[in-house]
């Protein structure tokens, strides 16, 4: 277990955080606003091939970037109108996104790239990576905290916005009183479907900075399918941070940490293989247990005193 | 009011289904016709040529995978243009659906098919095609299923890719040993598979794990499954943990889209990688940073197995109905790229090894231990073994 001690295990941990970490703040959002969004996956999909290909065609990040964050709006609106609008059932619309999403990159990776795998034959731009001088030269946490990509930082300062937008702002408040109790919010003049379409415009943007991370920042192309789970993993993320972006930071981080330690004891441990891989998933079904008890206690003894 | 809504909902039900065979009806007819107008064209071909020709039926899942897939396909467009004079060969993409395959095959048989050749995912199919028509000759490749052809008309291929992956095993070892920029030169080489206990992936690992050993014993190996076939960011935080933490000069990559990380994470360390399938190095040309780390990549040839077979059939007029022909190295049915990268990476004296190792798996001097056809407990615990050498 000496690897603990090593600066570029943490390091990896904090990389592979970061995809998780922005699809847990797109399901916050759209949570604390009463949406069940299961398309961030295919949303996060969809987002990184348009980055990519946006950026490949117009030879600029930036494009890429703003294409990319457009789609993810695009896409959390599809879903809005489906459900607020039309009133349609947010699971099956979730899944018709991500059916889509799945099937419908794989159709213009090839249409694009001539490949249904990978988005390489393409020159795309990618995120950098940034050093940051003064943090660089402390020893140990200069070299876990500093050399990261771009949208990792980037997503580090959402956090802290979405969590002081959600609970010091007004427009917080609104999301959470929607979310809490639709009606209510509606007879204290709060224009709802207005509010959940605002939660969703963050949402889109989260996500496609989730997706753009996998493709245009620690990978340099497209690959089918890359999401690879990381948006479902979301929702068990939100169950238990309950809304909260801090919480749902330090639940990424647990995700980053096991998953990270899944490779350091394949390569270092003689410990079964298939324990191993369950490491992170038991890690999470445990963490939501303990909270799950702990919080019906808690109702428990509220009921009591009332 | 309610039982004529219920009504009403059962109706609209009914006419949904309804619609849905229709559409799929449709569909087949569709094919029914593709398949009639190949067979009239190939009638009227049959009248310019004299005698009677084969009809020779190559089904596979779908063209554009760059690999095993794409090259099946080629060897069966090979066969087709240089045997045409002897046989009318199909190249027929069915995708994954195996319904549609199992209709397209039924045509085929139907058709007055003679030959009929398919890999991997089909395997059930085929046997029950080959069960239904007792005259049809069919072939398996990549999954032994010869016993459940009841009339013994089922022959079958399959690849030791261990033996191409024994010759990737050297390669990497010699990088791994001779003090190139960047590298460690730790003698340490490492393996990033796709799934754990998976026979093909497995098959890999075994020959190439031989092959390292072959080159210096002395060669340590470090190894990872990803745990997923389309995660390359979990691929490329294991591959810079085999590269920077445990001093790894090469990784051999045999994990699908997965291995994509691993590519980019040899950019990125400035170390070097193996590809798979297909020369890989090709998937790179605008990136030639990623590019240049490929030292070479393991391929299965398909299709010279599948040219192979068929020149075979219609030389002999039969095929070893019943018997499972595993092909290697020396049949070309699987081997290493060796284009101008690996001349430039690989030394003179890695070059010799290789050469000689071909030569001595050819003439049966070295054996390479596969995985097919063994228990999971036993492979595991020939890698155990081989590893720890």
């Amino acid at each position: 277990m000496a690897f603990l001690a090593s600066p570029s295990f943490w390091f990896s941990v904090l990389a592979s955080t970061t995809p998780v970490m922005l699809a847990t703040l797109a399901a916050n959002i759209v949570s604390q606003a009463g949406i069940f969004n299961l398309a961030i996956e295919g949303t996060m999909l969809i987002c990184a091939l348009a980055g990519v290909l946006a950026s490949a065609y117009s030879k600029s990040l930036l494009v890429g970037a703003l294409v990319g964050i457009a789609f993810g709006i695009l896409v959390s609106f599809v879903l809005g109108y489906f459900t607020l609008v039309m009133r349609g059932p947010m699971n099956a619309c979730g899944v018709a996104i991500n059916l889509t999403a799945t099937g419908g990159t794989v159709f213009v990776l090839v249409l694009t790239a001539g490949s249904k795998i990978t988005s390489s034959s393409l020159v795309s731009k990618t995120f950098p990576n940034i050093t940051i001088p003064g943090l660089k030269s402390i020893p140990f946490i200069g070299s876990v905290l500093s050399g990261h990509n771009f949208i990792t930082y980037v997503g580090w300062i959402l956090v802290a916005l979405t969590w002081f937008l959600l609970y010091k702002t007004k427009l917080g408040l609104n999301i959470r009183a929607v979310g809490e109790n639709e009606e209510a919010a509606q007879s204290a003049g709060i224009n709802v479907l207005k509010t959940r379409f605002i939660a969703l415009t963050f949402c889109g943007v989260f996500c496609a900075l989730g997706g753009m991370y996998l493709s245009m920042g620690s990978l340099k192309s497209f690959t089918a399918g890359m999401v690879s789970g990381r948006g479902y993993l979301s929702l068990a993320m939100q169950a238990i941070s309950q809304g909260n972006p801090v919480l749902g930071f330090l639940s990424s981080l647990l995700y980053g940490f096991s998953d990270t330690i899944t490779v350091y004891l394949q390569l270092y441990s003689d410990l079964d293989l298939k324990l191993i891989d369950a490491f992170p998933y038991v890690f999470i079904i445990v963490v939501l247990t303990i909270l799950q008890v702990s919080k019906s206690k808690a109702e428990a003894r509220r009921a009591k005193a009332a | 009011m309610k039982k004529l809504l219920a009504l009403l909902l059962t109706g609209a039900l009914a006419v949904g289904m309804l619609a849905g065979c229709g559409s799929s009806d449709s569909s087949t007819e569709k094919k029914d016709d593709a398949t009639a107008e190949e067979t009239t064209e190939e009638a009227e071909d049959g009248e310019e040529a004299s005698g009677e020709k084969a009809e020779i039926y190559v089904f596979i899942k779908n063209r554009g995978d760059l690999s095993y897939w794409d090259s099946m396909a080629e060897g069966g467009d090979r066969a087709k243009a240089d045997m045409a004079d002897k046989a009318n060969i199909y190249v027929i993409e069915t995708t994954e659906d195996l319904q549609a395959n199992l209709t397209a095959m039924y045509e085929a048989a139907d058709a007055g098919a003679d030959l009929i050749i398919t890999a991997s995912d089909f395997k059930d199919n085929l046997v029950e095609i080959a069960n239904e028509y007792p005259d049809l000759g069919t072939v398996i490749i990549s999954e032994n299923v010869i016993d459940q052809a009841e009339n013994g008309n089922m022959y079958g291929i399959d690849f030791s890719v261990s033996e191409a992956a024994f010759l990737a095993g050297i390669a990497a070892a010699d990088v791994a040993s001779q003090g190139l920029d960047g590298t460690s030169a730790g003698k340490t080489v490492g393996f990033i598979g796709g799934m754990d206990e998976t026979v093909v992936i497995q098959e890999f690992f075994l020959g190439y794990i031989q092959g390292a050993k072959y080159y210096d014993p002395e060669t340590k190996i470090v190894y990872n499954y990803v745990g997923a076939w389309n995660d390359p960011d979990t691929a490329r935080t294991q591959a810079l943990t085999q590269y920077n933490d445990a001093q790894a000069d090469a990784i051999f990559a045999c994990a699908g889209g997965s291995g994509n990380g691993v590519h980019s994470a040899a950019a990125e360390a400035g170390k070097y990688v193996i590809g798979v399938d297909s020369d890989q190095s090709l998937m790179y040309e605008e990136d030639k940073d990623i590019q240049s780390r490929f030292i070479t990549s393991v391929i299965k040839e398909g299709g010279n197995a599948i040219y192979a077979t068929i020149e075979k059939y219609l030389a002999e007029g039969t095929l070893p109905y019943g018997e499972y022909e595993i092909m290697g190295v020396a049949d070309e049915a699987a081997g290493i790229v060796e284009n101008d990268l690996f001349n430039s990476l690989v030394s003179d004296h890695g070059k010799e090894v290789i050469a000689q190792a071909k030569s001595d798996i050819a003439d049966g001097t070295v054996e390479v231990v596969g995985a097919i056809g063994k228990e999971q407990d036993e492979i595991k615990s020939l890698i155990d073994e081989y590893i720890n050498q």
